[in-house]
């Protein structure tokens, strides 16, 4: 019989993701880790298992990134992705010769897994998803008990590969958008590839007993104590002329209903001005939460989205050779990435099936530091704990001392956890 | 015995440390488990390149002092210049394990047609560059993505953007002649001929596969 050529699937970037192939390398990867805790050692022969059957659902996963004239793609990829024992620091670059032209990594060490994404593929809600579907028939392969072994989980929006930014965007005159030059975090570098990693793990109660009594939400309290806590140990006494910027990325289903496995999120910077004297941590929380409610509308995300759409519809930038595109994305790029002095991603509560709760101790969720942005910040919870993680790329930290003091002084008791070595701090 | 509790700081380490992490007290207590690995060796260290490397630009520099020391009116150094530049271009790109066999030949062809023009014009342009060579290297450039394709067909769909950019190049020749830069017109017929074949079989043997690729890698 003869072969037949086949019908590949393939997709185009959505509007985000074009940028991130043009900015990446070994320094900024763009790679972050979404790790589960899981209550037994894995088992890696059946984590490849799993793997290798619940790819085939993830339409945004299975693929490769090739280029065309005019714009980049992915292209289902037929190779089977290796899970391997992690040996190397979080949220490396994403070379696609050591994983067979896939943009993700499953690794595994001791009694977790981590899925590391490179961001072209989806944000932190896309991957999660992919990585509870991993670890949930990893738990029906390790943990039979007898009753439907067939039946599937976490696929449900699977197959959506839809770009809700074109989908949700509505025209609009007005032009761009530039945050104003932030204030940058400085400190010694470590050796080059080396990254700090630290959990700070403490009980949601407490920490939402301490928030109740100011009136504000977590995600709005972990805020300003960023913001303090930089401030304190970054600033010089006498305060700075430019302002700290702290960039939230914010999950646009929510506000938009789309319910894509692709990149659907944007962000709001939360800024605040330091003078000389300490920080005033009451005064901060309140302008912090001012600030949260004014920029984090479904008005103030429609305008961003119009703009990034406008300039993909475009049709001069729709003629442009990728070549020249991207070597205009990335000037672009540097003019304008000074705008924030770090990140804090909030990931919320991950929830997980009730059938495989016990199965599961904890969520950790890493962003790649850059040298940009030493530090970066996220937050997710799970089983009663909310774990606060740090990635650095300074071989000093006070910042981290200044965060675990304030909240071990409001009653909020702190479990640490570090990838350091015993005999060294932060 | 519990987990190891920093006093100073009033808050517990669940990883194996012998200091406090944040303020570097002692800790007393016992110790846990380790939940990220210890670091090994990054980064392949490819001595055999770093050596080559080190020769090459060694070698770069003594040919430039011999001449400038010994006939100054003659840049023959340049020439050494571009070759070791072209081989430090082509080769490693060649080497690289994956990437399409398509842009791996019309990489070749590319740092091939500037090596012979660099070297056409450090010697003194006589015009031999785009007059033979060129046609001659577009000609292998074109011949050589048939050859992947026949031997690949099932997967001509992957080569089709190369193919077709190669088929350009093959063009460019009549363009020279055309404009007086080169003075020989068979020369630059052939490759151009070939272009035309290339493209031809395309358009009649090529299937349903290829104008979908098409379609995603035109796509604007």
């Amino acid at each position: 019989m003869k072969k037949q050529p086949r019908f590949r699937r393939w997709h185009r970037l959505d509007n985000t993701a074009n940028l991130f192939p043009v900015v990446a390398s070994r320094r900024t990867t763009n790679v972050f880790r979404m790790t589960a805790v899981l209550r037994d050692t894995v088992d890696p022969g059946l984590l490849q298992r799993a793997l290798e059957q619940t790819l085939p659902y993830y339409a945004a996963f299975g693929v490769r990134l090739r280029h065309g004239l005019f714009w980049s793609y992915l292209e289902a990829n037929d190779s089977v992705p290796v899970v391997r024992l992690e040996q190397d620091v979080p949220c490396r670059y994403m070379d696609p010769l050591e994983t067979g032209r896939f943009l993700f990594r499953v690794l595994y060490f001791e009694n977790r897994v981590h899925l590391e994404t490179f961001h072209v593929l989806t944000d932190g809600t896309g991957a999660m998803r992919f990585l509870k579907a991993i670890c949930y028939r990893y738990c029906q392969l390790a943990y039979p008990d007898g009753t439907e072994q067939e039946k599937r989980y976490g696929l449900e929006q699977a197959g959506n590969v839809e770009d809700c930014y074109l989908k949700y965007s509505r025209p609009s005159k007005k032009a761009g958008y530039k945050e104003p030059s932030a204030f940058h975090i400085k400190g010694t570098k470590r050796l080059a590839g080396d990254v700090g990693v630290v959990s700070l793990l403490m009980p949601v109660t407490d920490l939402k007993r301490v928030c109740k009594e100011s009136g504000v939400s977590i995600g709005e309290y972990l805020a300003a104590l960023v913001l303090c806590s930089i401030r304190q140990a970054h600033m010089p006494a006498g305060g700075a002329k430019k302002p700290i910027n702290l960039f939230v990325p914010v999950n646009l289903r929510r506000i938009f209903g789309g319910d894509t496995s692709l990149n659907f999120f944007s962000g709001m910077t939360v800024s605040q001005k330091f003078g000389p004297g300490p920080a005033n941590f009451d005064a901060v929380l309140q302008d912090v939460k001012r600030q949260f409610a004014e920029k984090c509308t479904r008005e103030a995300f429609e305008q961003k989205l119009a703009y990034t759409a406008q300039s993909e519809k475009n049709l001069f930038a729709r003629m442009t050779p990728l070549l020249l595109k991207n070597g205009i994305l990335r000037l672009i790029y540097e003019h304008s990435s000074h705008g924030s002095t770090t990140t804090l991603s909030n990931l919320g509560v991950v929830d997980v099936d009730e059938k495989f709760q016990p199965y599961f101790e904890g969520f950790r969720f890493l962003l790649p530091a850059s040298p940009g942005e030493p530090l970066k910040f996220t937050a997710c919870a799970y089983g009663g704990t909310l774990a606060l993680n740090v990635t650095t790329l300074l071989d000093r930290n006070p910042l981290i001392l200044q965060i675990a003091q304030h909240l071990v002084q409001a009653g909020v008791p702190i479990t640490l956890e570090s990838n350091g070595d015993e005999d060294e701090t932060l | 015995m519990r987990m190891k509790h920093c006093d100073a700081c009033q808050i517990d380490i669940s990883t194996p440390a012998q200091i406090c992490p944040l303020c570097g007290a002692p800790l007393m207590g016992q110790n846990g488990k380790r939940v990220y690995p210890v670091l090994g060796f990054g980064r392949k260290y490819h001595l055999v390149k770093r050596i080559l490397l080190f020769w090459s630009i060694v070698t770069i520099a003594v040919c430039a002092l011999i001449n400038l020391a010994t006939m100054p009116h003659f840049w023959w150094w340049l020439i050494v210049a571009t070759s070791f530049g072209y081989a430090w271009i082509s080769v490693p790109h060649v080497l690289r394990t994956g990437g399409n066999a398509g842009g791996k030949i019309l990489m070749q062809v590319v740092c091939a047609g500037a090596l012979v023009i660099l070297l056409d014009v450090e010697t003194g342009w006589r015009g031999w560059s785009v007059d033979f060579v060129l046609p001659a290297v577009f000609c292998i450039g074109i011949a050589a993505v048939m050859i992947v394709i026949l031997c690949n067909l099932i997967n001509w769909a992957g080569y089709v953007l190369y193919q077709v950019v190669l088929a350009v190049f093959g063009f460019v020749p009549l363009i020279f002649y055309w404009t007086g830069l080169s003075h020989v017109f068979w020369a630059a017929a052939i490759p151009a001929v070939m272009a035309i074949a290339s493209i031809t079989a395309l358009a009649l043997f090529g299937d349903k596969s290829i104008k979908n690729e098409f379609a995603r890698r035109l796509r604007f």
